[in-house]
């Protein structure tokens, strides 16, 4: 009896097996329509800005369109105010068929927009629908548990970074022209935070740099996507982990210890004397105007585009990275900057689609051999072409547009890459994008921290989402205003520390720290 | 008025009151016309100053949007007390009423001054040169204002460097909590006062001139007659506007705040319009912040009530 039912039991689960894998074995190319198809999707224009007046001039989605017969609709948000479209739009109750968007950090969660009926669960539809994306999400389950709901929901056709390299984008950078003005070259870059003040003292006592901003960072909230010197003291400013227990930086005594020296050295001049009037805007103007020495950048943005844009008046302009400092020399730096390999963002498909199934099947063609080529290179011979060793390399229309466009703004021109577009992104292709000696060595440094006490991407439940924002707002404007304070010397250290753990405390941290702990929990017993 | 009806009445005997709705039909027949063309008005008030009003709705709400506003559950009165018993609550109910006190001691007076120094100049041209110029910056759009000030206020910028030259301290001036105030006053000043002037000195041209003459003749001077000609002229328009004013007490506009407001000047900066920006379309809690919004309005509305009854009996000018 026992024996039959166990038969059974494995030829169903052998059969399971092979259905799962069929779809991979399914004919190339994706399925095309025979009537013209259309669905509409809001998304943000990312870095296509100025380069194309909408995505449908993209050409990837151009190529989609021959092979499927489907047309996407875009709708853009306005460049630079994309939060407050997207949460107007959700509050108008009017939404499109799909909304490409960074889902996992929307306020409220997304388990509130899937129980408010805006988006709906994908599970079902994924199933039938998306057999290449899921098999590649069940060949990799640390990514598909990233990927979905602490109850197995997935929320988003997700976007993913092949390697974690990826994931890795800003860190310490410094104008390796000026170095030689304070005797150092780049091989006498520190790596302890020590080796840090005397390198900022030595700038702040050279005469002929006297009107340069030693250490620059756009203010307190700065420390946010990327901990710098206070990752030394072993923390992040907000939410982090030590063996699965949630831990708040804000409160903790490393923060004072971080914030004593901070204080120093704003009272040494060494930082920014400006530093929480600072805005992104700013330290573009103030690094392509001279007027930095060192500064939290990133590998793209800041090597490739400042680079471009100080040259033409002073060609020795010349951005390297640093390694994180430690406290005590030669130890790995404790935390960096790394995001998880699902990025958050994807393409989510909303209660008013007229035929999820169609949004469904059009991005899983992204997930195929031949779509995730198409996506993250283009066509080949004419955006790249293969190498002797068949490694794909971008083509001069790419790599050195003959319109002027950036490599950045080609490659949103000419492939989905860089978007949040449900693709499999390749490590190969950064490699290409970002190929300057210092960028390739750059990332190796600043990939080089332990990363330990990082957060996983947990996913509030909508009762906790809407608990915890009500709490969280209050805690994130207060502390960066107390600490910004302190660090500027209008309190007192001892008292203005004192009273700003007691605040956080009345205001509720505790219960906020219970909030993400019990999410952490969730994800961690996530299958 | 009701004196000299009720007379009549008298007089006459009792005249039979038609029934309203009788006078409401012969009214309509009369004026046909003049009603047709009231009708788009109505509407556009309806649909977009009073149907929106209702919305008001999801204060008392949790605010979900594809059930839209009268699908959403109730709430009660919970968005209140959160509102109340927060950590912010005073410090944006104190910034708001300051910054809009200080507005209406400073920049109210501005404008008639600048009427009253403008209606004393004689000669055409530079009268309207100097109006010119005063009302140009208003033009100017706010982001453009505070993109401005933002750079001329920065460690070495113009006002700073101005400044430093005075003797005071080169530093920016953005980033300091007791001169956030003055900065807004300013530069509120600056913009607006030569725009609201238009009003006064077109108030100050309906003064009858025999007044002045008449003045003159009694021996009263440039002072005297600004005292007791002038201002008793502006009065019913200085009146009516302070009531608008009051009445925006706590209106303050987050645009200018949200563009220069920061973490070293949020002390004195932030207020009630910002934060429901900030929390509202930027963190989607719209059922919180239309909670805290609605509270600004009440209190606005038992201001002007205020304001307009102590204006009736202090100096018989009021709204209504």
């Amino acid at each position: 009896m026992f024996k039959t039912k166990r038969t059974i039991l494995c030829l169903v689960v052998a059969a399971m097996m092979l259905a799962s894998a069929l779809p991979a074995m399914a004919a190339e190319g994706p399925i095309k329509y025979d009537t013209p198809q259309s669905f509409t999707m809001w998304c943000s224009m990312d870095k296509a800005a100025g380069a194309v007046a909408d995505w449908s001039e993209n050409l990837v989605y151009q190529t989609m369109a021959k092979l499927t017969n489907v047309t996407v609709k875009f709708l853009h948000p306005p460049v630079g105010g994309e939060t407050e479209a997207f949460n107007l739009m959700i509050a108008s109750g009017d939404y499109p068929d799909a909304i490409q968007y960074g889902w996992q950090g929307v306020p409220g969660g997304p388990a509130n927009y899937i129980n408010d009926d805006v988006i709906i669960p994908l599970n079902d539809l994924m199933a039938e629908s998306s057999p290449y994306t899921m098999s590649w999400l069940n060949a990799h389950p640390n990514i598909r548990r990233q990927a979905m709901m602490d109850d197995g929901t997935f929320y988003v056709l997700p976007a993913i970074y092949g390697d974690i390299e990826l994931a890795t984008s800003v860190g310490p950078m410094v104008r390796e022209d000026m170095l030689p003005l304070i005797g150092y070259t780049r091989y006498d870059l520190p790596t302890t935070v020590q080796g840090w003040e005397d390198m900022l003292i030595k700038v702040r006592e050279t005469p002929e740099m006297s009107d340069i901003i030693p250490l620059f960072f756009v203010g307190v909230a700065g420390f946010q996507e990327s901990p710098h010197i206070l990752g030394a003291f072993g923390i992040t400013q907000e939410f982090y982990q030590v063996d699965g227990v949630v831990e708040f930086g804000a409160i903790q005594p490393e923060y004072k210890e971080f914030l004593t020296l901070m204080r120093k050295w704003f009272s040494l001049g060494l930082l920014d004397p400006e530093f929480a009037a600072n805005t992104a805007k700013l330290r573009d103007e103030k690094v392509t105007n001279n007027q930095v020495f060192t500064f939290m950048g990133s590998m793209g943005n800041s090597i490739t585009r400042y680079t471009a844009m100080a040259r033409p008046t002073n060609p020795a302009f010349t951005l390297i990275p640093m390694k994180y400092p430690t406290l005590v020399e030669g130890e790995t730096p404790i935390v960096g900057n790394q995001g998880n390999l699902f990025t958050g963002s994807g393409v989510a498909i909303t209660t008013s689609a007229k035929d999820p199934a169609l949004i469904a099947k059009f991005f899983d063609y992204f997930y195929s051999d031949e779509g995730h080529i198409l996506s993250n290179w283009g066509i080949e011979d004419q955006t790249f072409a293969y190498d002797d060793q068949g490694k794909p390399y971008f083509l001069p229309l790419v790599d050195d547009n003959p319109e002027g466009l950036s490599r950045e703004q080609a490659m949103a021109k000419y492939t989905i890459w860089q978007s949040s577009s449900p693709v499999y992104k390749m490590k190969d292709v950064l490699e290409q994008r970002d190929k300057l000696p210092e960028q390739i060595e750059g990332r190796k440094e600043w990939m080089a921290c332990k990363n330990e006490i990082l957060m996983p991407p947990v996913t509030p439940t909508s009762d906790e989402a809407s608990e915890f924002a009500g709490i969280f707002a209050d805690v994130q404007t207060y502390y960066r205003e107390q600490a910004t304070k302190i660090i500027m010397g209008s309190v007192d250290l001892d008292a203005g520390f004192d009273a700003m753990v007691a605040t956080l405390k009345g205001m509720g941290i505790d219960r906020a720290i219970e909030l993400r702990q019990a999410a952490l929990d969730r994800y961690l017993a996530r299958p | 008025m009701i004196a000299p009806k009720a007379a009549n009445a008298i007089n006459n005997g009792p005249i039979p009151k038609p029934m309203l709705s009788d006078r409401l039909k012969l009214d309509f027949r009369r004026y046909k016309y003049v009603y047709l063309m009231a009708i788009p008005i109505i509407i556009w008030y309806i649909a977009f100053c009073y149907w929106p009003l209702a919305g008001n709705a999801i204060a008392f709400k949790i605010f979900k949007p594809k059930a839209g506003v009268w699908g959403s559950p109730w709430a009660g009165l919970k968005h209140f007390r959160e509102f109340f018993g927060s950590y912010y609550f005073l410090r944006l109910l104190r910034n708001t009423v300051t910054i809009s006190v200080y507005g209406i001691i400073f920049s109210f007076p501005a404008p008639i001054l600048l009427a009253l120094l403008i209606n004393e100049v004689k000669q055409p041209r530079i009268k309207r040169t100097v109006q010119t110029i005063t009302y140009l910056p208003y033009f100017i759009s706010t982001i453009v204002i505070c993109g401005m000030l933002v750079d001329f206020l920065k460690k070495d910028g113009v006002i700073t460097s101005l400044l430093a030259a005075l003797g005071m301290s080169n530093e920016n001036y953005l980033m300091r909590n007791d001169t956030f105030r003055s900065i807004y006053i300013l530069s509120g000043i600056w913009q607006n006062m030569g725009w609201n002037s238009i009003i006064y000195i077109a108030a100050l041209s309906s003064i009858d001139q025999e007044l002045y003459e008449a003045a003159r003749i009694d021996g009263a001077g440039r002072l005297k007659q600004t005292i007791h000609v002038t201002m008793p002229g502006l009065m019913p328009t200085i009146m009516v506007l302070l009531i608008i004013r009051v009445g925006a007490v706590l209106n303050v506009g987050y645009e200018k705040i949200i563009l220069l407001y920061n973490a070293a000047n949020a002390e004195t900066s932030d207020v009630i319009s910002s934060f429901v920006y900030r929390r509202g379309i930027l963190e989607a809690n719209y059922s919180y912040t239309t909670a805290v919004d609605l509270f600004n309005s009440a209190i606005s509305f038992a201001l002007v009530i205020v304001t307009n009854q102590i204006s009736k009996r202090q100096t018989e000018y009021g709204l209504w």
